[in-house]
């Protein structure tokens, strides 16, 4: 319709300008109404009225164009632009589908590196910032005692605990507690669980409310009501069937009636050390009234409050004064003794915290490895697409789309391998939570945050692309003619040379975590290698404490274990038996002071020795050499007690060698006159780590106690015994519970389960770097080779033999891993000096382990260069000259 | 109910394309505009607010070609969507309820 003037018809510029501005896909729809309403007007209102009124719409729509159009405009960009990306990201992962070597290899490196350090973070967090289950746990402290000038800390004395409870300004209050065994019994069968003596209110020190019912009330503590019992909530739980109507009813706790007034939360961890009193299950109320003048029996642990504002060191000058105050008032006892405040943080956790350092370190060298792996592939793949971009260049794709495209490359890679690493620590959160208990400690919890792994993902995405990034740049610069004149095998010497840098980087990272690992696996084996003075193998325990309520005194005491021994001895398969007071890695070791007949000591140091009380039997079943003298009878009785000391003992106290038939004292309110009878072997009851002490083992015969183990060295099957000295301990009395029913290998295990855990994730962390490590140098040889494939075609076509091409393959990885292999030493001599506390037996710059390291890494590298390497003589001449 | 602002010419557009059913375009909304509120309507302001209403989801068009229509040139049909009907009823309920008890006094 051609636009043209007169009545009747539109003014024909007005229409033009009209058509010029409506937009194309419009156009006509705008023209035609427009021209209709025109007619309509004129049909109606005569033409110079319907000409006016185009006019004004023609200028209204003139006039809104400009807006219109504007908007139009920025809709249009907006959805190009993210079209663009959906197809960069489209790109990106059809480039990834078509590479699915590198992008296996980025992507298992990915995961592994980001799991890796997600679990370590995890752990850090728990241990170091997170904050331990009581109410504002930091100012929480444990106050102990000490001899001057060592660090050893014990119990405390009652005297001590209520000058501290009623002085100190620097605390809220002081709460003193104890730990012990008890014997539930009742409906059930019996049983014996951990548990607490604490004074009325420790909870309220901790800031812990029982979850059911009211706790301890001090008033009634102190009315002497004293069976009274909170439970924890685990055993609530097991034993009680989580029965809300428990609490005022009354259980069996040693044999009497005690009444529930609790039941703990299941978060609430009694401030210990040991993993088992830490799940102590059950607490009793303790009165100290009426001791504060006691300042020489030392068994309380004490736990206090800080006033708000007080510090810690504030309350370390004041425990100090008051012990040296207390030291002169009471000569005798405190004479030569101070006190510490401890932190229970300090308490808690820090020795843990050395391995958590080396895991960290360990978890960073991982993911630097990892980073340089991306980067590496990333750089390798930028110099593998040069012509590719060089050709999307001319046709017209600018630099920064190009960045954009191998920068989405890689956003697509991280966050996939964000994803696997992340379902790597959920499947693995179940051992991540059991390594935490069993080696740490089971006060922090220990859940995975994946925020963790979140921040680990980016980390490792920032680091990948910090690193590639220039070099895809230039890889997107590149000149047309330059990129596809040299045939396309690139590769200028600076993008080899970075790359180099990056794989003796890895493999000196890799080295380096090698060689600790080792260290660490090497200081375990010579840990457990040291004789720990007994043979664990094939010994079965079990545990038995008749309740005084029905086992009075010392001779009911007796009574029972004479029975019980009878019938352990009776099962077939129990070779023999033996009976220890306190059985290894178990209970807290009795220490006593005596005074060695004819001799006069320091009032204020008496020599001092860890003592248990024994059978005879004890010593053979355990195989414990008797060096001299003769062991007692069984039964043996009699006013002088007859006692056999251990070599340490032996040689600490009578140097001359004459100790058989000396004769020593125990300074005990009832003094006990002891003659030695025989010496016999050390022994680490401690743990392996642990130093034998001067010890003396006095018969049970003359001087019984309640709680016994039972020692007992099988024909065949030790486990095969467990189930019937279970049966002996109830047979004797269905209400005393077998506690104790192990192996003693097992506890032996235990005893070195820390060292067992480092040097267990050393070696895991060590093979996910040298694992990373590898798939980089496969990556960039593989790469090289790739790029070469014409050159060593040429080289074929000229003769060079098939081992000529893999040994010029394997000679450029041996340079790079010969280099990083010394860097990497040396890192690792550095590093194993700052591990040396961790390390038992064995040099920070152990041989075996640099050897044993540089061999494991050499190979494994050698694999993952003649991969590769196996190809470059695979290349058919013809093919390699065609190829370009 | 999310709520989408409507303004007072997009409701009377949006009222006017319901009352035309399916001989809503510009030219007959325009002209049932004018005759409605008994003034003049901007052709332009219209498009604007069709396009704006359609933006919104409110609206849905259909263009027919002169072959289909046997008109001289193509018009763009619009319809109401179901996400119109809510905030009319809401503007209807509004006006409705603040008129209430008002009418004796306004009448005339």
């Amino acid at each position: 319709m051609r636009p043209k003037g007169g009545a009747g018809e539109t003014p024909g510029w007005m229409r033009a300008v009209l058509r010029r501005l409506a937009p194309p896909a419009e156009r006509e729809v705008i023209d035609g109404e427009l021209l209709e309403g025109f007619r309509l007007r004129g049909a109606r209102d005569g033409p110079a009225r319907a000409r006016r009124w185009y006019r004004r719409q023609v200028f209204g729509y003139a006039w809104r164009a400009v807006v219109v159009r504007r908007v139009t405009e920025r809709e249009r960009r907006e959805r190009m632009g993210l079209d663009e990306l959906r197809a960069d990201f489209r790109w990106a992962l059809r480039s990834l589908r078509k590479r699915p070597a590198f992008t296996a290899v980025a992507l298992a490196t990915l995961a592994l590196g980001i799991g890796a350090n997600s679990a370590i973070f995890t752990l850090v967090d728990a241990h170091f910032f997170e904050a331990l289950p009581y109410d504002d746990p930091d100012r929480i402290v444990l106050l102990w005692e000490t001899g001057r000038g060592s660090t050893d800390v014990t119990t405390v004395s009652p005297g001590s605990y209520w000058t501290w409870h009623d002085e100190a300004e620097s605390f809220d209050r002081v709460a003193a507690y104890n730990v012990d065994f008890a014997t539930l019994s009742g409906d059930d069968a019996a049983e014996q669980v951990t548990g607490s003596l604490v004074v009325p209110h420790f909870f309220d020190v901790l800031g812990a409310e029982p979850m059911l019912g009211p706790g301890f009330s001090e008033a009634s503590v102190r009315a002497a009501d004293m069976q009274q019992v909170v439970l924890s909530h685990s055993l609530w739980s097991r034993r009680y069937g989580s029965d809300p109507e428990l609490v005022g009813r009354d259980i069996r706790v040693d044999g009497r009636p005690y009444t529930v007034v609790g039941v703990m939360p299941p978060s609430f961890r009694q401030p210990e050390r040991s993993l088992s009193w830490q799940s102590t299950e059950l607490w009793r109320p303790m009165l100290l009234e009426g001791r504060q003048e006691d300042h020489g029996s030392r068994f309380l642990r004490t736990v206090a409050r800080l006033r708000p504002g007080t510090t810690v060191e504030q309350a370390r000058a004041e425990v100090a004064t008051i012990a040296a105050r207390l030291a002169e008032e009471f000569p005798e006892s405190n004479g030569r003794r101070t006190a510490l405040v401890r932190t229970l943080d300090e308490y808690l956790l820090a020795d843990a915290r050395p391995i958590l350092i080396m895991l960290l370190l360990a978890g960073g060298a991982v993911l630097l490895i990892v980073c340089a792996n991306v980067a590496n592939l990333t750089l390798a793949r930028g110099e593998e697409r040069r012509r590719e971009f060089a050709v999307r260049g001319a046709l017209g794709s600018g630099s920064a789309r190009l960045l954009r495209q191998v920068m989405v490359e890689s956003v697509v890679l991280a966050v996939a391998g964000g994803l696997l690493g992340t379902a790597l620590v959920r499947s693995g959160a179940g051992v991540l939570q059991r390594v935490q208990t069993s080696f740490f400690s089971a006060l922090v919890d220990v859940s995975v945050d994946f925020r963790i792994v979140a921040a680990t993902t980016a980390l490792a995405l920032v680091a990948g692309l910090l690193f590639g990034l220039p070099l895809a740049r230039r890889a997107a610069r590149t000149e047309l003619g330059a990129a596809l004149g040299d045939g396309g095998r690139g590769g200028s010497g600076r993008s080899d040379a970075t790359r180099n840098l990056l794989v003796i980087g890895q493999v000196g990272l890799a080295t380096g975590m090698l060689v600790v690992a080792a260290l660490l696996v090497r200081s375990f084996s010579e840990l457990v290698r040291v004789p720990p003075g007994f043979e664990a193998a094939g010994v079965a325990t079990v545990t038995a404490s008749p309740p005084s309520s029905t086992w009075e005194d010392s001779e009911a005491v007796l009574r029972y274990h004479r029975d019980l021994l009878e019938l352990v001895e009776a099962i077939p398969g129990a070779r023999s038996v033996g009976l220890v007071s306190d059985l290894m890695f178990t209970t807290e070791n009795m220490f006593t002071t005596f005074v060695v007949d004819g001799r006069t000591h320091d009032p204020e140091l008496p020599p001092r020795a860890e003592y248990h009380v024994v059978t005879p039997e004890y010593f053979s079943v355990l195989g414990i050499p008797v060096l001299a003298g003769d062991l007692p009878e069984r039964w043996s009785d009699g006013d002088e007690v007859p006692v056999v000391v251990n070599r340490r003992m032996a040689e600490s106290f009578w140097p001359e060698g004459d100790a058989l038939g000396a004769g020593l004292t125990l300074d005990w309110s009832d003094p006990v006159d002891l003659r030695v009878v025989a010496i016999v072997g050390d022994v680490l009851d401690d743990g392996y780590d642990g130093v034998a002490e001067p010890a003396f083992f006095l018969p049970f015969s003359q001087m019984p106690r309640r709680r016994m183990s039972y020692v007992v060295r099988a024909e065949g099957d030790a486990g095969a015994l467990l189930p019937l000295l279970a049966d002996a301990v109830a047979s004797v009395d269905a209400d005393v519970p077998a506690g104790d029913l192990r192996l003693l290998e097992g506890m032996l295990a235990e005893s070195v389960s820390r060292p067992r855990a480092a040097s267990l994730l050393g070696l895991t962390f060590a093979l996910v770097a040298l694992l990373v490590a590898a798939a980089g140098i496969y990556g960039v040889l593989s790469y090289a080779v790739q790029r070469r494939t014409r050159e060593l075609g040429i080289r074929s076509a000229l003769g060079a033999s098939g081992s000529d091409l893999v040994g010029m393959i394997l000679g450029q990885s041996t340079r790079l891993v010969v280099l990083g292999l010394a860097l990497g030493s040396a890192g690792a001599i550095v590093a194993g000096r700052a591990l040396s506390g961790l390390l038992f037996g064995v040099r920070s710059w152990d041989p075996i382990s640099l050897v044993g390291a540089a061999a494991v890494l050499g190979a494994v590298a050698t694999l993952a260069a003649w991969l590769p390497a196996r190809r470059a003589v695979a290349v058919d001449p013809r093919e390699a000259l065609r190829a370009e | 109910m999310a709520r989408s602002s409507l303004g007072e010419f997009e409701e009377q557009v949006l009222l006017t394309i319901l009352r035309l059913g399916r001989e809503a375009y510009s030219v007959s909304i325009v002209t049932e505009l004018e005759e409605r509120t008994e003034r003049e309507v901007a052709t332009a302001a219209v498009y604007v607010a069709l396009r704006r209403l359609e933006k919104k989801g409110m609206l849905t068009s259909r263009l027919e070609s002169p072959e289909e229509s046997g008109e001289p040139h193509p018009r763009r049909y619009f319809a109401l969507t179901d996400a119109a009907l809510d905030p009319l009823r809401a503007s209807r309920r509004a006006r409705l309820s603040l008129w209430d008890g008002l009418e004796p006094v306004l009448d005339d």
